[in-house]
C-alpha cells in the first residue's frame, strides 16, 4: 500500500456507539503496518487505530452473516476485497489490545464497511497487542 | 441470576412496561420478541460491549500514534 493512501468507505449503520458515523476514511502507510487508522469524515468524528487481524492471530476466519454479505456487496468478492480489521484498544492492565471478536470488515471493491459484531466469537474481543512494558508511549 | 422456565408463546414481564415473549425454541436457539415503549432501549449484549468497547477505542484512538505502533509491535 502506498504511503498515507486513503480511501472513503461507507457504513450504512454506523459503528456501535457511534451510529450516526456513516462515512469513514481509511488511511495506512507501509511503515505503519499492520496498523491502520479509520476516522469519520466528519470533523471532531471519531478516530480509530486498527490492526489487521491476520496480523495478530494467523489463519484469523469470522463468520459474515448472509444479511452482512449482502450489506458489503461479498457476494463475488474474492479474498483480496475484503480486510479484516481489529479494532485497538487501551487493556485495563496498561498495555494494548485488540477486538477479534468483533472486526470491521471492509470491502475494498464495493467501498462498503461494516462491524461484524459476533461474527468471531471463538476469538477475544480483548486480545493483547503489546504488554503494559512494550507499550510505553505509543 | 434469576431462572424462569418458559416455552414458545409464553412471556415474561419486566417494569417499564416491557415484555419478552418465546417465539420460536429451537435446540440451538431461540428467538425473543420483545414489546417495550419506544424510550426503551434494547440490545443484543455483544452490540452494547462492542458499542463500549468503541467508545474507549475511540478515546485512545486520538493518542494513539500508528506508526509508534508498528514499530514497538515488529519489535516484540
Amino acid at each position: 500500500m502506498e504511503k498515507n493512501a486513503a480511501e472513503r468507505f461507507r457504513f450504512r449503520g454506523g459503528l456501535p456507539a457511534f451510529e450516526e458515523e456513516t462515512e469513514f476514511r481509511l488511511t495506512a502507510a507501509a511503515e505503519w503496518d499492520p496498523f491502520v487508522v479509520l476516522e469519520s469524515v466528519r470533523q471532531g468524528g471519531p478516530r480509530f487505530v486498527c490492526v489487521r487481524a491476520e496480523a495478530v492471530a494467523a489463519g484469523y476466519k469470522a463468520h459474515l452473516a448472509a444479511e452482512a454479505e449482502v450489506e458489503l456487496g461479498a457476494g463475488g468478492a474474492g479474498p483480496e476485497d475484503l480486510l479484516y480489521l481489529a479494532v485497538v484498544n487501551e487493556a485495563p492492565g496498561g498495555g494494548l489490545a485488540a477486538n477479534l471478536a468483533a472486526p470491521i470488515v471492509l470491502n475494498k471493491r464495493t467501498g462498503v464497511g461494516l462491524q461484524a459484531v459476533g461474527a468471531a466469537p471463538e476469538y477475544p474481543a480483548q486480545a493483547t497487542i503489546l504488554g503494559p512494558g512494550e507499550r510505553e508511549s505509543c | 441470576m434469576l431462572i424462569i422456565r418458559r416455552v414458545e408463546g409464553e412471556s415474561i414481564l419486566l417494569s417499564g412496561g416491557v415484555e419478552v415473549k418465546v417465539l420460536e425454541a429451537g435446540p440451538r436457539k431461540v428467538v425473543l420478541g420483545v414489546i417495550a415503549p419506544p424510550e426503551v432501549v434494547v440490545l443484543r449484549k455483544e452490540v452494547a460491549e462492542a458499542g463500549e468497547a468503541n467508545r474507549r477505542a475511540a478515546q485512545a484512538g486520538g493518542r494513539l500514534d500508528a506508526g509508534q505502533l508498528a514499530r514497538r509491535f515488529r519489535r516484540k
